[in-house]
């Protein structure tokens, strides 16, 4: 569970990117957190990721508080959490395959086990047929599915998605916020940043976290009762 | 033991990744070792040699009569941790007949044998002053002689070879050691966004330090490789040479130092890819 309470981040040149931010995200959801650009939605998936540290309140995942974390201990939540970066951070001159790997190469699991869950995660994604070719040759959605790979490969609690339409035509949009969609397992939650708000109408049911200035200006009922809805504030 | 591959092609793509600036450190730090093994071999030596002319410490008492068990019973008696043997004259021509070595016939220029018998005391060299003085006023003994001097020359020589080895060794570790951090911090600051992307997917500090510590400990093990092999040969052949030339001199063997220096010049190879690769990541990830 990813909890965050009253947090507040406001970076070294002065600017505040987020303000009371209280949240709580359990297994099983599926998020989306909109807002313009500049609202504080990649800050607030750096606070979950322990990339930043709030400069006020506390941010736990699954009972660790972030801000107490470094080094190895870090790495160690990092490890539950399937990241999916608006600028990806693909390993050029590598293959698909090769990318994917690379990411659960640390997981102390033998390499043919590795591969195999790779080549299952490429699968997955539309992607095993072009698991050989290097990075370079594919197109951006296709490098935006490796990414994807890259994540659920993992069998992360948490895939963390950040503007993952950003570069994409609507059609494509459509179909990456729907393959991030149906990666909501009972176990696993999908948190999904994005300002294309009209796009996700159609990825119900989910829940919604809208952001305006670093504050929280909307948010769905779920996260207020507990239950799963579809029904979306503001 | 899963990673091994994985780190060793690691390695080798942060090698091939800046082959020139990769090549020019290497060189750089061949030079320095080459120093180095120069300096450590040659420390070996002088340390080899004067320890051997330190054993050799010996008082020669030549007497007035031939009262030679006497005057050996009494000096091993005076003083603890002597040995005396009596060296009779014809045993002392033909010692020094050896030192003079083939070709030298001065001895032959005699009609009698010149020198005198004489009793030798073995005696730790820090009692050889002293002892001689005393040795000196012992009724039928003519006059002493000893090497004490020679020792005492010895000694400051060793002593200063090793402080400048010292010296040397400081100055080619710290060269090579900023060398090989620099050249940590150069592949780390070209390899920024992947070690961030590592970071980020949760990869632990030793996933991401060994191929950066790998490719330290290469160059410095590579560097050190190429600067013994291309020295070995020719210092080896020098002492051996050496050992022929001024036999006089304990000269140690050229294999038994070169084996010695391999040994040092290793472990002070790794110790240097070691830390200069941890000190080089340590600073490039703080300055980040």
């Amino acid at each position: 569970m990813i909890e965050i309470k009253g947090a507040q981040l406001i970076y070294s040149s002065g600017a505040v990117a987020l303000e009371a931010i209280d949240l709580t995200i359990k297994p099983g959801m599926l998020v989306f957190i909109t807002g313009e650009s500049g609202s504080g939605k990649t800050s607030l998936l750096k606070l979950m990721m322990g990339i930043e540290k709030p400069t006020q309140g506390k941010v736990y995942v699954d009972g660790s508080d972030m801000a107490d974390l470094h080094g190895n201990a870090l790495a160690k939540v990092r490890r539950k959490i399937g990241p999916v970066f608006q600028e990806l951070k693909l390993l050029e001159g590598k293959t698909a395959l090769e990318n994917v790997i690379f990411g659960m190469r640390f997981y102390g699991m033998r390499l043919e086990t590795i591969r195999k869950k790779s080549s299952e995660a490429l699968a997955q994604v539309g992607l095993q047929i072009k698991a050989d070719m290097p990075i370079e040759t594919l197109s951006w959605g296709e490098r935006q599915r490796v990414a994807i790979a890259r994540a659920i490969a993992r069998k992360p609690a948490y895939i963390i998605a950040d503007e993952p339409t950003g570069s994409l035509d609507e059609a494509n949009a459509i179909k990456i916020l729907s393959l991030l969609a149906e990666l909501q397992t009972p176990e696993t939650a999908v948190i999904i940043t994005t300002h294309a708000t009209h796009l996700i109408k159609a990825m119900a049911p989910f829940n919604h976290v809208s952001l305006a200035g670093g504050r929280m200006i909307a948010l769905s009922d779920e996260f207020h009762d507990g239950k799963q809805g579809e029904t979306t504030k503001g | 033991m899963g990673n091994v591959k994985y780190y060793t092609g690691e390695v080798w793509f942060l090698l091939k990744q800046q082959k020139t600036g990769n090549a020019v450190m290497l060189m750089s730090m061949t030079l320095l070792m080459a120093l180095l093994t120069l300096t450590i071999a040659w420390a070996l030596v002088v340390n080899d040699a004067a320890s051997a002319v330190r054993a050799e410490s010996e008082i020669d008492v030549y007497l007035t009569d031939d009262t030679y068990d006497v005057v050996s019973d009494r000096i091993e008696r005076m003083f603890q941790g002597t040995e005396t043997r009596v060296v009779s004259a014809e045993e002392a021509y033909r010692n020094m007949d050896s030192i003079l070595g083939e070709g030298q016939n001065v001895l032959s220029l005699f009609d009698e044998n010149p020198l005198e018998s004489y009793i030798e005391v073995k005696l730790p060299i820090e009692m050889a002053g002293e002892t001689a003085a005393k040795i000196e006023k012992i009724t039928g003994v003519d006059y002493v002689r000893d090497n004490k001097a020679v020792l005492d020359a010895v000694n400051s020589f060793t002593k200063l070879s090793i402080r400048l080895s010292l010296f040397l060794l400081a100055g080619v570790g710290m060269g090579t050691f900023l060398i090989l951090s620099g050249l940590i911090r150069q592949s780390i600051h070209q390899y920024r966004d992947h070690i961030d992307t590592m970071q980020l997917l949760g990869a632990p500090n030793a996933f991401i330090q060994i191929p950066f510590f790998g490719e330290g400990i290469f160059l410095s093990f590579l560097s050190m490789l190429i600067a013994f092999s291309a020295s070995a040969w020719g210092i080896t052949a020098l002492l051996n040479k050496m050992r022929t030339a001024v036999m006089w001199f304990p000269i140690p063997q050229g294999h038994a130092v070169m084996l010695k220096t391999a040994v040092f010049m290793a472990g002070f190879s790794l110790l240097i890819g070691i830390t200069g690769s941890i000190f080089g990541f340590r600073s490039a990830i703080k300055k980040a």
